[in-house]
């Protein structure tokens, strides 16, 4: 009797512990990059982008399911896949790429640090130095796993949106309403607000953490049932939390013709649960975002390059074994808190161009992914069926004809 | 232009080859090799024209060089013979090349950038291996302005490669290495450093690797082996595989493994092993985690009081037991009641027609089946002993446990608790 009861026991511990990566990547990919985008979609659209809401979570889990079965049917990362099946040009393409776009991000959520301790009159020009060099210390003396969690409850303070759109109680059926009826705007502004929205929502470094953060759990076939509820299941809540952003500042911001220049504006949708304090609530949960995801891309970016190109990598080496890797790491972060430091420099704005330049890059990766996840050499009997492949596709095909009108259309505006 | 005698396989890679009157033929696009040799030898190359691809044999291929370092492909011979491709073949670009390899003498994996080819007896053959970054360069076609670069920081870009003796070759597409690669190098290597190699490989690869190790390494390698890797590998073997290794491992180990596979399959496994073990594995799953008896060891040499040291020494001879097991000689009644212990020291700078019962240490240090790893581990360390004998409530001697053993499960507690 005993023996049974611990052998189910060890079941449900092993699913809750299969049931994970999926959540953590979609809730850091909430970073400061999207936190604003999604504020900025609500207050200058109002609900006039949740169809592409809508369509973008489900790309957004077939996605995400690709890279979950690609990390269990190989036990491989993505960036290993990669250099395997394309060869050293390729894969210096593709790595490129993944570094342009993730230094883009971490220049985002820097500037979410910035601006979220601002909120609390505290200038960038200290909080950068001292913010930047206690992640690059915490993650390469290994004591990081302890305190990310502390990091990651501080963005449970998002939630508060949830409560907050109940509360304002907006007008559901116009809500229901923009979500299964297309509209777009042909205008740079509203085509790059969008851009910005896929890019935050599916960007390259995701998928390369993700694809990681399987792996090194060495689940087997048998297991891969409960993955896939992982990532879904992360998929879905991700983007309800987005959902709910740009519901609370359409009904706030939109409203009022206020649009969002500071991070002044955007913590203002929080006032009808917060009052006075909505600051501190949206101030604290900006900076436990921002610090997050300024902690782990960064990394994940050093070890997806090292890998591929079969550097030695991993913060148990010192930094004479392992060169490569901490020049990377150090690069990025040095570069990231430079670059705020500029004067002059609107943050809120930084953030914007910032996703909008991942979603622009997203295709790239994506493409990659498809092909590799279609070859019977690689993947055997794990293929990609139609439906995956036809949302896959389309995906990366809507990206690039909206970037290709967004590069067009100032050219006819001329005429 | 200059005949070349040895050179990076990414030179020639892509490039036009000509024949006999200068007419370009098509574009090298792999090499095929016969690993069955002491060095891999390069049979046939695959040529594409356009969208055809035709094989043709590498006897009489030549490289030329200029002064520039620009390559030129030739195949100096009248008629092309043509051959059809066999799927059993190994490409040296596709199966090779980007590719994962262990590094018998640095004990790692590594990643191929480049493959260095030569001519042995008028035969390329494969020489080395290229790890280096500047294999990386070469590939990208940068490699000489940055030796102009690093040269200018007064620093010498080198080549790192590794000569083909300590070259392991792994998987890639490949399900049966020993049928391709027959010089299993990996082999020589200590089974922990095997173990570490497996546990860094993905399943795969790992799946590949292991089951190209003989019986009894591959035992070895698994008792090594961390818990989750152990479970994902005795998943994927057969049950005939599996039974045959898990039987010549020691039954703690084994009892450990069963406890972490499913429980069906543990019974079908444990069925096919001898009854002894049987017996023994079905005790030891018994015990509670973190008691003495859930990682004792049940080798161990018991003789009767009798004897004589002579006797002892030559029945140790003759039996070679495991190092292990054989640092103290249990003494034990007919009851299996223990009388006493004999370090093996003691026994062998003692006469040798003493009786064993003169020279035991009566009422040694033991510990019952149901004590924690903590009360063992107080125990070794006062006495300064390596292994201590375990007892049930009647005094029998049932197992012992050793310092190793109670270091290891330690170390296994603190990494699930972080």
């Amino acid at each position: 009797m005993k023996r049974v009861l611990s052998n189910k026991l060890r079941k449900i511990f092993l699913i809750m512990s299969i049931i994970g990566p999926g959540l953590i990547t979609v809730n850091a990919g909430n970073d400061a990059g999207g936190i604003t985008t999604y504020a900025s979609v609500g207050a200058s659209y109002g609900y006039k982008m949740l169809w592409g809401l809508l369509l973008i979570t489900f790309s957004l889990a077939v996605i995400q399911e690709m890279n979950a079965r690609m990390a269990v049917v190989t036990g491989k990362g993505l960036s290993d896949l990669i250099r395997e099946k394309f060869g050293v040009k390729l894969t210096f393409f593709a790595m490129t790429i993944l570094l342009v776009a993730n230094m883009g991000v971490v220049l985002g959520d820097f500037a979410g640090i910035a601006a979220s301790l601002e909120l609390f009159n505290i200038s960038r020009y200290i909080s950068i130095p001292v913010i930047s060099i206690l992640i690059w210390y915490l993650v390469t003396k290994g004591s990081y796993k302890k305190v990310e969690k502390i990091f990651l409850a501080f963005t449970l303070l998002f939630f508060s949106y949830i409560i907050c759109a109940f509360k304002i109680n907006p007008d559901w059926g116009s809500i229901f309403k923009s979500m299964t009826t297309p509209a777009i705007e042909l205008k740079s502004g509203f085509l790059l607000t969008f851009i910005g929205m896929i890019g935050t929502t599916i960007t390259p470094y995701m998928q390369f953490y993700l694809q990681s953060s399987i792996v090194d759990k060495k689940l087997s076939l048998s297991d891969y049932k409960y993955e896939k509820l992982d990532v879904y299941l992360g998929a879905f809540w991700g983007d309800a939390v987005s959902f709910f952003i740009i519901i609370c500042t359409a009904a706030t911001l939109f409203k009022t013709g206020i649009t969002i220049s500071s991070a002044k504006e955007a913590a203002l949708s929080l006032k009808p649960i917060a009052g006075e304090a909505a600051f501190i609530l949206f101030g604290a949960g900006l900076f436990g975002a921002s610090v997050l995801a300024a902690s782990v891309i960064p990394l994940s970016t050093s070890y997806a390059i090292c890998e591929a190109f079969g550097w030695e990598s991993g913060i148990d080496n010192d930094y004479r074994e392992a060169p490569a890797f901490f020049g990377i790491y150090t690069g990025i972060i040095i570069l990231g808190a430079v670059f705020i430091l500029i004067p002059g420099i609107s943050l809120i704005r930084l953030i914007l161009i910032t996703q909008q330049i991942a979603g622009i890059l997203s295709p790239v990766i994506l493409t990659f992914m498809i092909i590799l996840i279609n070859d019977k050499s690689i993947m055997g009997n794990y293929v990609n069926n139609r439906i995956q492949n036809l949302i896959s596709w389309l995906t990366v095909i809507f990206i690039i004809v909206l970037s290709l009108i967004l590069f067009i259309s100032p050219m006819f505006s001329y005429f | 232009m200059e005949k070349v005698t040895s050179f990076f396989f990414s030179k020639i890679l892509y490039k036009e080859v000509h024949n006999i009157s200068g007419q370009t033929i098509g574009k090298l696009n792999d090499l095929i090799l016969d690993f069955n040799q002491d060095k891999p030898t390069v049979i046939y190359m695959q040529i594409t024209n356009g969208r055809k691809a035709f094989y043709t044999s590498a006897e009489a291929l030549i490289i030329l060089k200029d002064k520039k370092e620009r390559y030129y492909i030739e195949i100096n011979s009248e008629n092309i013979a043509v051959r059809q491709p066999d799927d059993k073949d190994i490409y040296l670009a596709k199966n090779f090349l980007d590719k994962q390899i262990v590094d018998i003498n640095g004990k790692k994996i590594e990643r191929v950038n480049d493959v260095r080819l030569g001519s042995i007896n008028y035969r390329w053959q494969l020489l080395a291996v290229d790890i280096g970054t500047r294999g990386l360069l070469r590939r990208l076609g940068i490699e000489y302005p940055f030796i102009i670069l690093s040269g200018a920081f007064n620093y010498q870009l080198r080549n790192r490669l590794i000569i083909w003796d300590n070259v392991q070759p792994l998987s890639n597409g490949i399900d049966d290495l020993k049928l391709h690669f027959p010089a299993n190098k990996i082999e020589t290597l200590h089974a922990a450093d095997i173990a570490d190699i497996i546990e860094d490989l993905d399943n795969k690869n790992r799946n590949v690797l292991f089951n190209s190790l003989n019986n009894e390494k591959a035992a070895e390698v698994l008792e090594e082996i961390e818990t989750d890797v152990q479970v994902n590998l005795i998943k994927s073997m057969s049950d005939k595989k599996a039974s045959d290794i898990l039987g010549i491992m020691p039954s703690d180990e084994v009892a450990d493994i069963f406890e972490e596979i499913e429980e069906g399959r543990a019974q079908l496994l444990l069925s096919r092993l001898n009854t002894e073990s049987q017996g023994e594995i079905r005790e030891l799953m018994e015990y509670e985690k973190e008691t003495i008896g859930s990682i004792m060891s049940k080798d161990f040499i018991t003789l009767l009081p009798d004897i004589t040291v002579k006797d002892a020494i030559d029945w140790i001879q003759m039996n070679v037991p495991e190092e292990e097991e054989s640092h103290y000689i249990y003494v034990t009644n007919n009851k299996n009641r223990l009388l006493g212990v004999i370090p093996l020291f003691l026994l062998i700078t003692s006469k040798s027609d003493t009786k064993l019962y003169n020279i035991i240490t009566s009422q040694p240090n033991t510990v019952n089946d149901n004590d924690t790893l903590e009360d063992a581990l107080k125990i070794l360390e006062k006495y300064n002993l390596v292994s201590l004998p375990v007892v049930d409530e009647n005094n029998s001697l049932i197992g012992t446990v050793s310092l190793n053993d109670i270091i290891q499960e330690h170390s296994l507690f603190k990494k699930v608790a972080l």
